[in-house]
């Protein structure tokens, strides 16, 4: 479910303001996309510093990239900007370790197969965006960008195996794994949370 | 089919539309790099394109002046040549006076001077060495005399006295000294000398050697091999052609524009829109004390709703794309007349992609909401290499051309920047040109 008003709002003034560098353009360019592309960052990047610079460096590239631009459909250039971004954090991943693997030491029963959450759990369960950020945090580099992909991107497994080059298995197998870890999480937190609002 | 488990949707509730507020120091900081990135880019492009467009011109208006101006200096320094070469051997050696006079002569004095002195030469061919020199100074100095009196205060007479003994002198300088130094002058030199007195006039020398023109074409060209149901592209353009060896060999060049247009098509996957609702974000109670009872105030925003599926659309836009092209072309005339000629034209192109916009939208999102666009057909290469050739037919209107030229293209890479034709692209066209010598 997204806000409407989001997809659909680049006027090609805007974007030969941009072009041209006008500061009133490109600020207002940043007060309007970048707070969603940090949101976008942070998943991809556990720390905040990471994924401002990642978020300045996608704008540049932007910027410098305008004459490439097509803007043949309307809200087309927000899809064009997450891809950059969601590139930009493949490119500081494969940066950080030059192949996506599990280089992350989760705990033992992060890896028990976790029941899916139940409808109760799921009706009483609401993750903040800071909660949920902070578990996707705490997943393995290559659990969390597959996960990201497949969940937020809309990315088939196939396009996974091919942003990260690993096989189609790898990437399901990855999923899998990131769900349950992320199952395990959840339902802790709703264990915690149910408890607190016992004692209380 | 994907699976939407519920620790997915959980994480797409908690995320999804999540904006946290950047730190205010990368604002700044992306600010000053943006600010400082964007302009120069775009003048730097603009730049490099004045520069290029900048030296193609400096090359033309240079061709135009250089070539002419260059012919006539040839003529002139031939002909300075045969004088002093002929004045040498009698004045230098013998008479400081003579030798003053002829080369302020020679200073001051134009052509017609130097024309002078290379007749008296051709006249002299059949007679004895001696008698030549002789004849050619005594011919020269009162001719010297005659057409500028402010040159030396010399009466003429001293100037025969002195010449003679000088000539004498000279003639005696010669035989012992240099004789090798007349003798080819004499014997070899008359040939082009008579033939100039023949009858050719130094401009037609001149236009023998070469020539330049200057033109403008129009070219309709239909493109086979390619995606695009348009295969009309339109070139035109302002060239350059020199001509040589009796102009029946040309050299062309100059600078083109390329126009095409095309239908290109588009994969848009896209979540459908399926309505809204007003979603409550907050209420507030105010007590209203008379009635003793809470009045709630709600706070809605409009929230549209999109299915989860991802649904694909296709799409065909219609864009234009503008080349600019640096031809370079070879030709031959088998056939030449006084006012037409035929002959054939060939040489390599170089296209380079300098604009492309898309005219008509076809494709409205309406509400929908648009996740991913993907060009199938591929975007126009930026740049490529063909080889044309033609037949060229010109008719000749006093300083103007008028050219016909139906001609065939091949294109050595594709069009466009992901081949997905195993033939390259050929091309027919008709060129039609207008120009002046």
């Amino acid at each position: 479910m997204r806000d409407q008003a989001r997809v659909k709002n680049v006027s090609k003034a805007f974007l030969d303001a941009l072009r041209k560098g006008e500061r009133q353009a490109l600020e207002e360019f940043y007060d309007r996309y970048a707070p969603e592309m940090l949101g976008v960052a942070l998943r991809y990047l556990a720390h905040k510093e990471d994924a401002e610079d990642l978020v300045q460096e996608s704008f540049i590239k932007i910027i410098n990239g305008l004459p490439q631009f097509n803007p043949l459909f309307t809200g087309a250039f927000e899809v064009w900007m997450k891809r950059i971004v969601v590139n930009g954090a493949l490119n500081v991943l494969r940066e950080k370790s030059k192949q996506f693997h599990i280089n992350g030491s989760p705990n033992m029963h992060d890896h028990e197969e976790a029941d899916d959450l139940t409808d109760n759990e799921q009706q009483s369960l609401q993750l903040d965006p800071q909660t949920a950020l902070n578990m996707l945090a705490e997943l393995p580099e290559g659990y969390r960008t597959v996960m990201n992909l497949y969940v937020f991107e809309n990315y088939t497994h196939k396009q996974i195996a091919q942003a990260l080059d690993i096989t189609e298995n790898t990437s399901k197998s990855q999923l899998s794994k990131a769900r349950n870890m992320m199952r395990n999480k959840m339902k802790h937190y709703f264990n915690q949370k149910q408890t607190v609002e016992n004692e209380r | 089919m994907k699976d939407n488990h519920n620790t997915d949707k959980l994480l797409r509730d908690a995320l999804d539309g999540y904006r946290p507020v950047p730190d205010s120091s990368t604002k700044e900081k992306f600010l000053n790099r943006a600010a400082a990135s964007a302009p120069a880019q775009t003048h730097m492009n603009r730049l490099y394109l004045m520069l290029l467009l900048g030296a193609l011109l400096l090359a033309i208006m240079a061709g135009l002046f250089y070539i002419p101006v260059f012919h006539s200096n040839n003529t002139v320094s031939e002909n300075q040549a045969m004088t002093s070469s002929v004045s040498e051997p009698g004045t230098t050696d013998s008479s400081p006076a003579t030798v003053s006079a002829t080369d302020t002569m020679a200073t001051k004095a134009n052509n017609l001077t130097q024309s002078m002195a290379t007749v008296t030469i051709a006249e002299n061919v059949a007679k004895p060495v001696n008698t030549r020199l002789i004849e050619t100074t005594e011919t020269t100095h009162p001719e010297y005399v005659a057409q500028d009196d402010e040159v030396t205060d010399t009466p003429v007479s001293e100037i025969e006295v002195g010449e003679a003994q000088v000539t004498s002198a000279g003639t005696e300088a010669v035989a012992i000294n240099q004789p090798e130094t007349i003798t080819p002058l004499v014997t070899e030199e008359p040939l082009p000398v008579s033939d100039e007195k023949a009858g050719d006039s130094p401009t037609q020398s001149k236009a023998a050697a070469g020539r330049f023109g200057l033109g403008i074409f129009y070219r309709p060209e239909i493109v086979f091999n390619i995606i695009e149901n348009n295969k009309l592209i339109h070139n035109a353009g302002l060239e350059l052609q020199y001509r040589f060896f009796d102009k029946r060999y040309m050299l062309r060049s100059g600078l083109g524009l390329s126009l095409s247009k095309g239908y290109y098509e588009y994969a848009v996957a896209y979540n459908e829109y399926l309505g809204s609702y007003n979603h409550l974000d907050s209420i507030t109670f105010t007590l209203a004390a008379n009635k003793f009872h809470l009045i709630p105030t709600y706070y809605q925003s409009e929230r549209a709703v999109f299915d989860t599926g991802i649904q694909v659309t296709y799409s065909r836009v219609y864009k234009q794309h503008l080349y600019l092209q640096i031809p370079l072309e070879f030709g031959y005339d088998f056939f030449r007349s006084a006012t037409t000629s035929l002959g054939f034209r060939l040489g390599p192109t170089l296209s380079l992609l300098i604009g492309h916009k898309p005219i008509q939208f076809v494709y409205d999102p309406g509400n929908d909401n648009i996740v991913q666009i993907n060009q199938i057909t591929p975007d126009r290469i930026r740049s490529n290499w063909q080889v044309s050739g033609g037949l060229n037919f010109t008719r000749y209107v006093g300083r103007y051309m008028i050219e016909a030229e139906p001609r065939v293209a091949y294109y050595f890479n594709s069009v466009y920047e992901k081949a997905n034709k195993s033939k390259s692209p050929i091309s027919v066209s008709v060129r039609i040109g207008l120009g002046f010598w």
